[in-house]
């Protein structure tokens, strides 16, 4: 291993150490960071209780989801397509991505009420604009040869985007499911956290409210553990993506 | 965009407005959920009558960046021109970089419990890792065959930083800290909504529950219209000083 | 290790002192793009804390020089990459050094512009009289603007010819189609080629 490597994993190793001993030292309240060992040690205890939150909150994840990488790529190869959409719409698009979009949250609860319906709403709404950015930006710097041979051969619309357009512009397709997929992830457990009678977000606001400093990390542990294998599910995608073009 | 397409998309928004009131006027739509947008207006006069509302963000917000631009930054520019210590923690950044860090507020009232101070440590933590990434790219962005030209031509070390880097890394800096800035106030908002006893995310959170409807949709428009006008100008400042960005 | 020794007018200087005593164009132009064209030349000046007044009175003087009167407030995205290098050259001349040093300044041009610029900096050349070392490599460059062509070898580079050129000045594109040219032309070749070889 080279120097560099045995460096980065002292160091997280260093890390990992000090999350163990600093807390147990006193040198960190417990109830601010408790030991590593102890937000794990909950999340096996507990585990029946973090496992049974898992199905709505991957449900939820699982619809929006859905809904922002099918609507957004759809619409992402649409608008990209067309010069004049992308003159209107990314200007604004770009302005609205300023929106603070949390904001939104109490506006689902007032339509949707507490269940999943609320937090689908909004964590599609939080992923949609970034999402859909990512995918005009991969059709946008399609070349334009590509679409006017397609229909030189009589291709209609929709076979033009599946069978032209949408294998083109793969990479950034992949690269736009991977954003989305992150926000969505994101949006449905914050959802969860400011008002929700269930899934992980709620479990972590409950224990926060009860002042239990592991259950809340070991929730966080989770939810961080999530969103890592997520990351590195559509890492390996793109991988397999480029290699395939690459052939 | 061209003349006729921002005629095209002004007339698109004012025609959906127009929709809405219509409906909204014919009882076609459940008032409870979606007043018509001249009540909404009506109450967004009164809203901005007290100019306060938005004080609590404002101040907080800024409180955070103010501390988390030149931390941000100084992490930033130690990462880049340090050898090794760049490559050492580079990974480390970076993942960090990608962790949502809304997840992280439960711990910040853990700590702080929920206070001004709470907010302006969870503004700051949210911030600072944009402007670290900021940091790093502004330093590697300065190409070096102009530090060579600059030093052929006898300049000392501070004329370095002061004529080449500075200039070079601007537009770079500036576009990161419009970004912070706007993480920033998503992140101080999310405080207010979560748990606050005032600011207008706690305003927003509690018009929604007594089902306040027209007071709710006038801070929404408030508070994306603020936001909008904040990255605008920001970006207005950005465009200005990064002109010679362009390629002819 | 030695201290590198350059000899200017005779006298032996310390790198040090080199900067205002030698113009640098380098093969880029390496222009700052935030400065317009007139505060570009300006810059070794502004480094050595002249007046703006005065420096950009000389930048000026040089920019007209180069053949660029007008051009002054453009910045280096709205020109061309021949008219970057005539700002480099002005740059280069502004101090009024004694040595132009210029690294195959033309390389990344266009044969056109190359073949414009090159007669432009026979006629600054005529109008400063500034010694130029000019590295170049082609031959067509080499014998046109030269009055005396030092071939180095590769790797180790040694010199392995010094050739003067007896054509007449003021040079004209007539010239290089001349047999004198062609001779020389070919006695520098020689050299290369023998050299490619090894």
């Amino acid at each position: 291993m080279t120097r560099l490597r045995l460096g980065q994993v002292a160091l997280y190793l260093g890390i990992l150490a000090a999350w163990e001993m600093l807390p147990r030292a006193g040198v960190v309240p417990r109830l601010f960071v408790p030991p590593l060992s102890e937000a794990l040690g909950t999340l096996v205890a507990d585990r029946r209780e973090y496992l049974g939150s898992l199905p709505t909150t991957f449900g939820e994840i699982a619809v929006s989801y859905v809904i922002v990488c099918g609507g957004g790529i759809l619409a992402g190869q649409l608008i990209g397509a067309s010069a004049a959409a992308r003159r209107m719409l990314l200007p604004v698009l770009r302005s609205a991505y300023a929106v603070p979009l949390v904001v939104l949250y109490p506006v689902m609860m007032v339509w949707f009420g507490l269940g999943s319906e609320s937090k689908i709403a909004f964590a599609s709404i939080y992923a949609f604009i970034p999402t859909l950015l990512t995918a005009v930006a991969g059709v946008a710097a399609l070349s334009p040869a590509l679409a006017e041979t397609a229909r030189a051969f009589g291709a209609t619309r929709a076979q033009q985007i599946l069978y032209v357009s949408l294998p083109a512009s793969l990479p950034s397709m992949v690269a736009a499911l991977r954003l989305g997929g992150a926000l969505v992830i994101v949006g449905v457990i914050v959802a969860q956290m400011l008002g929700a009678a269930d899934g992980l977000g709620y479990l972590i606001t409950r224990h926060r409210t009860l002042l239990n400093s592991p259950g809340v990390y070991a929730g966080i542990v989770l939810v961080l553990g999530i969103t890592g294998m997520h990351e590195v599910l559509l890492r390996r995608l793109e991988q397999k993506v480029a290699a395939y073009r690459q052939s | 965009m061209r003349r006729h397409e921002r005629f095209i998309v002004a007339a698109g928004v004012l025609g959906l407005l127009g929709l809405w009131e219509a409906l909204a006027r014919l009882g076609r739509l459940d008032a409870s959920l979606a007043p018509a947008p001249s009540t909404i207006l009506q109450a967004l006069g009164r809203l901005l009558r007290r100019p306060e509302v938005l004080q609590s963000l404002g101040v907080t917000a800024l409180a955070a960046f103010v501390i988390a631009v030149p931390m941000g930054l100084l992490i930033g520019f130690t990462l880049a021109e340090v050898p090794g210590l760049g490559g050492l923690l580079r990974p480390l950044v970076n993942f960090l970089f990608g962790v949502p860090k809304s997840i992280f507020l439960p711990v910040f009232i853990l700590v702080f419990g929920v206070s001004i101070p709470q907010k302006i440590a969870f503004g700051v933590f949210t911030t600072i890792f944009v402007l670290i990434m900021g940091g790093i790219a502004a330093v590697q962005s300065v190409p070096p065959e102009l530090v060579t030209v600059s030093r052929v031509y006898g300049a000392s070390r501070l004329q370095i930083i002061r004529e080449i880097y500075l200039p070079a890394m601007a537009p770079i800096l500036l576009e990161s800290a419009r970004l912070g800035m706007v993480f920033n106030i998503t992140a101080v908002l999310l405080c207010e909504i979560y748990g606050a006893r005032d600011g207008i995310g706690y305003r927003i959170a509690a018009w929604g529950e007594n089902l306040q409807m027209p007071q709710l949709y006038a801070a929404l428009v408030l508070v994306a219209v603020a936001a909008v006008a904040v990255n605008e100008a920001l970006r207005l400042v950005e465009s200005r000083l990064g002109a010679w960005r362009q390629r002819s | 290790m030695t201290r590198p020794l350059v000899a200017i007018r005779g006298v032996s200087q310390r790198f040090g002192a080199m900067p205002r005593k030698v113009g640098v164009i380098f093969q880029e132009a390496n222009l700052l793009p935030w400065l317009s064209a007139i505060d570009n030349v300006a810059f070794p000046l502004k480094l050595r804390r002249v007046p703006k007044s005065e420096r950009l009175e000389a930048a000026a003087r040089m920019l007209a020089l180069t053949g660029l009167a007008g051009f002054e407030s453009r910045l280096p995205h709205q020109l061309s990459g021949g008219m970057n290098q005539r700002v480099a050259i002005a740059r280069g001349l502004v101090q009024n050094p004694a040595v132009l040093l210029m690294d195959e300044p033309f390389a990344s041009l266009d044969e056109q512009t190359r073949m414009v610029l090159g007669d432009e900096l026979l006629r600054i050349w005529s109008e400063t009289r500034k010694t130029v070392l000019f590295v170049t490599h082609s031959l067509n460059e080499a014998v046109y603007l030269a009055d005396r062509v030092v071939v180095l070898s590769a790797r180790p580079g040694r010199v392995v010819d010094d050739v003067a050129v007896d054509l007449p000045r003021p040079r004209s594109f007539a010239m290089s189609s001349s047999e004198r040219f062609g001779i020389l032309k070919d006695r520098i070749w020689q050299h290369i080629k023998h050299a490619e070889r090894r």
